[in-house]
């Protein structure tokens, strides 16, 4: 990895971004229509992510989050700006983009490894095969045992960790979380941020995860992009240097947490 | 602790009293002049019929009438539904008309198959199927347009087609109200197999059966009739909640 060259700007043509930026939210403004009155959501928000790098997006609920991942994703398209992954110009949702919602979506009437193997569907794998691949992705995220539970016979974490099995199936290069374990209580979740700690040092990808949980941005991320609301845009961009794997209560992370959430109660004055 | 007296399952509670009921108003009325049929009298009427082989055949006709008119009208309900609930021009074309077909009482139709296709097996298939399509195409269009957009949306993120994704996800989530579609349809098959065979009286058939039997006034055959009515769309109904348990295994 070289830095000098990852920053270098090869050509001005808007399809074609920076080497190394592995996302690239480009002037980004989203607007919905609210009973016939536009409401705006996102405002002009740039933002480029580095291949590898762990982004975490905080900001008091209702300021866009969630919008913002699904115009990575591909879910919903900007009124203004482009979203760029891995170069090229978002047009819709793609396998090189793995996708965790807050609800784990699982489909109901699939066993959890159908639910994993249905990642490789639209790729055209043969069924045994899309199988074996789920049962190894099951057994990644620590769900040996269970692959022919339906989601109704697994518990919220376990569910949570199938969807995210389901996620990485594709060995997407980028990894969207929208406020992934917000519905877990509190000893699953720190169990789960772990697992997710783990898993990305297993097997780097760029992430953009999502929480309201300021701990969890600071455990997580290489930076925490702290965003306002009406119209949502990004407040601050935090770095967070701590070594890893972080130490909850060392004195650097605690630090960081409470600048962090200096940050959050300035915001709601 | 329970005391160990005379265990009777609680469905069979009220049936068991009706019968009571009926027995003892069969014998007073019979000094009063009423004609009811005694039990006793039933059940030799049946045994009767039942030998003759004429039960059989009655029985036969109407079961064959219900499924081929189920299956008529249950594949051209999904067919008809999936395409209203898949399709928003073809809902907004169509839906206004199904509508309104499908507040016409089953009864209202009788007349109208009978003068198209006379009284015979046309007429009462026609109507069999038109009462399965119904409530069939209704459930399979509603499960369809309602599956949840956060499941449409997974599909979408995992770069499904639509073919893939109403295969894969809409006709599955769908499942569950399109049985309750298939439920209504056979139920309102059988109902209106016997309201062809009563009105429309040709062939053999439990309808028939029971016109027969209200012509030679004739209470007994009439309730050997009813009964097995009652006993055949029960049976009918539990065999379609029998395959929806195998179709929803994931429901638990
Ligand atoms: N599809 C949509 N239609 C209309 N309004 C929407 C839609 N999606 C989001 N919004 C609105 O945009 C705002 C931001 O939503 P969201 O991105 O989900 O916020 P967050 O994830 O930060 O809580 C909310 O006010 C929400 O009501
Ligand atoms: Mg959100």
């Amino acid at each position: 990895m070289n830095v000098r060259i990852d920053d270098r700007l090869l050509k001005n043509d808007s399809e074609v971004r920076r080497v190394g930026v592995a996302i690239s939210v480009d002037h980004v403004s989203r607007a919905f229509d609210i009973n016939g009155r536009p409401l705006a959501v996102l405002h002009d928000i740039s933002l480029d992510i580095t291949a590898g790098e762990f982004v975490v997006i905080v900001g008091a609920s209702g300021c866009g989050k969630s919008t913002l991942l699904r115009l990575i994703a591909g879910l919903d398209m900007p009124n203004a700006g482009a979203v760029f992954v891995g170069g090229s110009k978002v047009v819709g949702p793609g396998l090189d983009r793995g996708i965790v919602f807050q609800d784990h979506r699982l489909l109901p009437w699939l066993t959890a490894e159908e639910n994993v193997a249905a990642a490789l569907i639209a790729r055209g794998v043969p069924k045994a095969e899309r199988l074996d691949v789920a049962r190894r992705y099951l057994a990644l995220v620590g769900l040996t045992g269970f692959e022919t539970a339906y989601p109704s016979q697994l518990s919220g974490g376990m569910a949570q960790r199938a969807a995210i099995g389901r996620a990485l199936a594709n060995d997407p290069d980028v990894l969207l979380l929208d406020e992934p374990l917000g519905a877990l209580d509190a000893l699953t979740r720190l169990k789960l941020q772990n697992e997710i700690v783990r898993l990305s040092a297993k097997n780097p990808k760029t992430i953009v995860l999502v929480t309201h949980d300021i701990e969890e941005a600071v455990f997580f991320a290489d930076r925490i992009v702290v965003m306002d609301a009406k119209p949502g845009r990004i407040r601050r961009i935090i770095p967070v240097d701590l070594p890893r794997p972080r130490d909850r209560s060392s004195p650097g992370f605690v630090a960081l947490r409470s600048a962090v959430l200096d940050e959050f109660i300035d915001e709601t004055h | 602790m329970q005391s160990k007296g005379i265990y009777l399952p609680r469905g069979l509670l009220l049936p068991v009293a009706i019968l009571l009921a009926w027995e003892v108003a069969a014998h007073a009325g019979r000094s009063g002049g009423v004609l009811i049929a005694p039990l006793e009298q039933i059940a030799s009427t049946a045994f009767t019929l039942a030998a003759g082989g004429t039960m059989a055949v009655d029985v036969a006709a109407t079961i064959a009438r219900v499924m081929s008119g189920f299956v008529l009208g249950a594949v051209a309900g999904l067919l008809f539904g999936s395409v209203i609930g898949t399709s928003r021009a073809a809902d907004w074309l169509a839906s206004p008309t199904f509508n309104a077909v499908r507040q016409v009482p089953l009864t209202g139709w009788i007349p109208v198959a009978a003068l198209l296709f006379g009284i015979g097996e046309g007429a009462k298939l026609s109507l069999i199927a038109l009462a399965a399509f119904c409530p069939v195409a209704l459930n399979t269009a509603e499960g369809l347009a309602g599956v949840s957009q956060s499941y449409r949306e997974l599909g979408r993120s995992l770069n499904f087609s639509g073919v893939t994704s109403w295969w894969r996800i809409l006709l599955p989530a769908a499942t569950p109200q399109i049985f309750t579609g298939l439920k209504h349809g056979i139920a309102f098959a059988w109902i209106a197999a016997i309201a062809a065979e009563l009105l429309l009286t040709s062939g053999p058939g439990l309808g028939s059966m029971i016109e027969g039997g209200t012509a030679l006034f004739r209470l007994d055959i009439v309730m050997v009739g009813v009964c097995l009515i009652g006993a055949f769309g029960y049976a009918m109904a539990v065999a379609m909640e029998r395959v929806e348990a195998r179709f929803l295994r994931w429901r638990n």
